[in-house]
């Protein structure tokens, strides 16, 4: 039987790529050492899956069709589309055989995913697998959670898609790593930008460390929209929980990276 | 006036090679399609953050078009800091 070998959550802020140099040393070097740490620890665990979950900043989708959530079925992935964000256009292998999995597992479960077989790859996948599997040769599953033009998912919807994926990993005879991306606080693009609600982000990697589902999936959404737009995105660690409920959080660093325009934190779940 | 008209033209922008080419080029074809007004027309090739975010246009649309617009980064920060707290995104 597989498993679901390692399950971690971070931070995609663009600038991570395109001006990395940017932070003050101290908080640059304590971000990427904490990525060294969680690409270590991925690769120890040698995952023979990549599940990937990630919002879209309207490169796929749009106002004229925006699903909740979407499973690629690309066989290979092409990314990223942001020339600025200075990485190599890369070629990165689909599992559309595990993701068809996932998609009729979560008809049976209730979560039912809109699919999609030719997603390109922007910034919330492509910085993360850059910082945890530079090589990109881990097949990926991408499931895009909207995160960007409410009406969202509710928190709750995106916790039970983690147990639809606990489900079919813990069916499956692959090992399974799975990677929720984004947040924490952020206004990208907007007036705010640079602003980081530390007390947010800070609140929400404890409620981590110690999973209460209930306080965790009632978080009031007017609190998490004070903290930006961008802190919508606690929706992939969410789902992350939600395949791993039993496992405790790590954090590995939290930094209010104002270069970055992010509260940025990497946390792993043990 | 459609804000709507105005994102679908942005969308486009930001993934369509032939309407960056057009747009780079101040062609009206660039805006073809769209049914954008005159005046909206107008500010798109204006480079106008201002008034488009004062529209309603989405930040995450908004800050890709100031890229295609010519608009550096540290610019397009400071042309919105002003507009600071004039609208909440809500959930």
């Amino acid at each position: 039987m597989g498993q679901i070998v390692f399950a971690a959550a971070l931070s995609h802020a663009p600038g991570i790529a395109a001006f990395p140099e940017a932070p003050p040393r101290d908080k640059r070097e304590r971000f990427f050492a904490a990525a060294n740490v969680a690409r270590q620890s991925l690769e120890l665990a040698q995952p023979e899956v990549l599940v990937v979950l990630a919002p879209d900043h309207f490169t796929n989708f749009f106002v004229d069709n925006m699903p909740a959530f979407c499973i690629g079925l690309n066989d290979t992935y092409v990314g990223p589309v942001e020339e600025w964000l200075k990485l190599e256009r890369r070629t990165v292998p689909g599992s559309s055989q595990i993701a068809a999995d996932i998609l009729l597992t979560s008809f049976e479960h209730g979560v039912d995913l809109a699919f999609a077989k030719a997603l390109r790859l922007e910034h919330g996948v492509m910085v993360p697998l850059t910082l945890l599997t530079p090589a990109m040769d881990i097949p990926i599953v991408w499931i895009m959670l909207n995160c960007q033009v409410p009406p969202l998912p509710p928190l709750r919807r995106c916790w039970q898609l983690g147990c639809v994926l606990r489900t079919v990993a813990d069916r499956r005879p692959e090992r399974f790593a799975i990677i929720g991306t984004g947040g924490l606080s952020h206004h990208p693009g907007a007036p705010e930008m640079g602003e980081i609600d530390e007390e947010f982000d800070r609140t929400f990697l404890r409620q981590l460390e110690r999973p209460e589902k209930d306080l965790l999936l009632s978080m009031p959404s007017e609190r998490v929209d004070r903290a930006g737009f961008g802190a919508w995105e606690i929706r992939q660690w969410l789902a992350v929980v939600g395949a791993v409920p039993e496992r405790r959080a790590h954090t590995l660093m939290y930094e209010a990276i104002h270069e970055w325009d992010t509260g940025c934190a990497i946390t792993v779940f043990n | 006036m459609s804000l709507l008209g105005i994102e679908t033209f942005m969308y486009r922008l930001k993934n369509d090679p032939a309407v960056q080419i057009a747009f780079a080029k101040r062609s009206a074809v660039a805006y073809r399609g769209f049914e954008l007004t005159p005046e909206e027309i107008s500010t798109l090739q204006a480079g106008d953050v201002v008034a488009l975010y004062r529209r309603g246009v989405h930040p995450l649309l908004l800050a890709p078009y100031s890229r295609y617009a010519g608009i550096p980064r540290l610019k397009y920060q400071g042309l919105l800091a002003p507009l600071k707290g004039l609208r909440q995104l809500s959930s």
